[in-house]
C-alpha cells in the first residue's frame, strides 16, 4: 500500500519553552527518537514544523497550508503534500516503538482511518489517513472544527488496539513529563544479559554523573546476589576496564557475564 | 573490504545444513580459490550433575555483537591473505544435535583459510557477546559457561 509518512511538529510549546520536537532528552532532540525508530523500518518521514533548526535532520520539512489549525491543520497539510495516503506521527511521542509501527502497516484498513488503540486509550496522532479522507480533513481545517476525536467519529475509522508499557506513548509536553522521559531512557539505557536477567529485574539508575566502580556498588546494593557473578561493563558498546571511567546519562551501559557463544 | 555493509550475521533458530551446502556452491564462480575451510559448531547433550541439555536457547547484545564481528573480520582479512569470509550464528532455541555456528573462510592456498578459519572461532567466542541457555529435559536451566 502506498503511503508517505509526516512526523507533526508544528506544536507552539508554551509550557516548554522550546519547540516540542527539538526539546532534548538526554542531548537528543525529540523528534530524533522517531527519526532513528524510522530508519530501519525504511520510512524517510517528512517532518511539518515552523521553527528552525529541523534542517539538521536532513529530511523534508513543511510548513503547514494553513496555519494555526493544530493537528486537523497537520493532517490536511500532510494530505494536500503527499496526495496519497498518509501516516501520522506526532513529536511529542517520541517513544513510539516498531512494533507499534509493524502492527499499524499490518493491520491496517484500506480506505479508513486507521488508529492505535493503546491500552484502551486512542491516538489520533498514530494512524494512517487515507487520501479519501482529505475533503473531511479539509473541510474540518476551514470551519476549525479541530477535534480529532469528532473527525474519527464521523468517518470510517478502524481501531487498531495494542497493550504495553506506558512509556511507549509518553507524551513529552510539560517539564515534569521530560523528567519521566529521561528517567525512561535511563532505565532503558541499562541493558542486562545472560545470568544478570535471573538477578537484576528492574535495572537500578544511578545519580549521573557517576563512575564505573560507583555505578557497580549501586547496582551490588540493589542485587546482593550479585556478588556471585562476574560481569564487565560496556559503556556505548566498548568494554572498559578502567573503575573510574566516568559515566554520563546518555551513555548505553550494558551489563555482560562471560560469554557462551560460539 | 571498500564500503560497510549492514550485516546480519545472525539466525533465528538452528543453521539449516543445507545452508553450509548452499554457502559452498555459491562460490563455484570464484575459480581463484583453491581452498576452504569450515568450523560448525554443533548443540551437544551435555550431562550436567545427572541432567541431560535438551537444547541451548541463545541471546545477543545485538548492536555490540556485530560491531564486534565486523572489528574481527577486518583483522582477520588484514592478517591472511582471504577471498571470503563468512560467519553465522543461531539465536533463540537449538536442539542438541543442531548447529549453532557456521564459520566459513576460502582463498587461493588453503594455509591462510585453515588459520584464518581458527583464529576466526577462538576469537568469536572470546570476544562477541552472545550468551547461551542451556534447557534441560525436566524444563530446568543454566547459563553455559565455557570451558575452553
Amino acid at each position: 500500500m502506498k503511503l508517505k509518512t509526516y512526523i507533526l511538529s508544528g506544536g507552539k510549546s508554551s509550557r516548554m519553552g522550546q519547540d516540542k520536537g527539538l526539546q532534548p532528552i538526554l542531548g537528543k532532540p525529540a523528534i530524533a527518537y522517531l527519526l532513528d525508530m524510522l530508519q530501519p523500518l525504511g520510512i524517510t518521514p517528512v517532518i511539518i514544523a515552523h521553527e528552525g533548526g529541523y534542517s539538521q535532520f536532513g529530511v523534508r520539512v513543511i510548513g503547514d497550508v494553513i496555519p494555526g489549525k493544530g493537528p486537523m491543520g497537520g493532517i490536511y497539510t500532510a494530505l494536500s503534500d503527499a496526495g496519497e495516503d498518509v501516516l501520522i506521527l506526532a513529536a511529542d511521542a517520541p517513544f513510539i516503538s516498531t512494533a507499534v509501527m509493524r502492527a499499524l502497516l499490518a493491520q491496517q484498513e484500506e480506505g479508513q482511518i486507521n488508529v492505535i488503540r493503546y491500552n484502551g486509550r486512542v491516538q489520533p496522532l498514530c494512524g494512517i489517513y487515507p487520501a479519501v479522507c482529505a475533503g473531511e480533513v479539509k473541510e474540518s481545517v476551514q470551519s476549525s472544527r479541530l477535534k480529532m476525536m469528532d473527525l474519527l467519529d464521523r468517518f470510517p475509522t478502524h481501531y487498531i488496539g495494542l497493550e504495553g508499557i506506558a512509556e511507549i506513548f509518553h507524551n513529552n509536553n510539560t517539564p515534569a513529563d521530560h523528567a519521566a522521559a529521561v528517567n525512561y531512557l535511563r532505565k532503558m539505557n541499562i541493558k542486562c544479559f545472560g545470568k544478570l536477567t535471573d538477578i537484576i529485574t528492574e535495572p537500578a539508575v544511578p545519580a549521573y554523573p557517576t563512575t564505573v566502580q560507583a555505578f557497580k556498588d549501586h547496582l551490588q546494593k540493589a542485587y546482593p546476589a550479585l556478588a556471585t557473578v562476574g560481569y564487565k561493563i560496556a559503556l556505548n558498546r566498548q568494554i572498559v576496564t578502567d573503575p573510574g571511567t566516568n559515566i554520563c546519562e546518555a551513555d548505553e551501559i550494558a551489563l555482560l557475564p562471560a560469554f557462551s557463544g560460539g | 573490504m571498500g564500503e560497510k555493509k549492514i550485516r546480519n550475521s545472525f539466525i533465528e533458530g538452528p543453521i539449516p545444513p543445507e545452508k553450509i551446502a548452499d554457502s559452498i556452491a555459491a562460490h563455484r564462480h570464484k575459480t581463484g580459490i583453491g581452498g576452504h575451510a569450515i568450523f560448525l559448531g554443533q548443540v551437544r547433550n551435555d550431562l550436567i550433575d545427572g541432567k541431560e541439555v535438551q537444547a541451548i536457547d541463545f541471546t545477543t547484545y545485538r548492536e555490540m555483537a556485530e560491531q564486534k564481528i565486523a572489528e574481527i573480520r577486518e583483522d582477520i582479512f588484514a592478517k591472511h591473505e582471504l577471498v571470503c569470509m563468512h560467519i553465522y550464528h543461531s539465536l533463540g532455541i537449538v536442539p542438541a544435535g543442531a548447529l549453532c555456528f557456521f564459520v566459513f573462510t576460502s582463498s587461493k592456498h588453503r594455509k591462510p583459510a585453515q588459520k584464518a578459519c581458527e583464529e576466526l572461532v577462538e576469537r568469536f567466542k572470546a570476544e562477541v557477546p552472545v550468551w547461551g541457555k542451556e534447557l534441560f529435559t525436566d524444563a530446568s536451566y543454566q547459563w553455559k559457561e565455557l570451558k575452553g
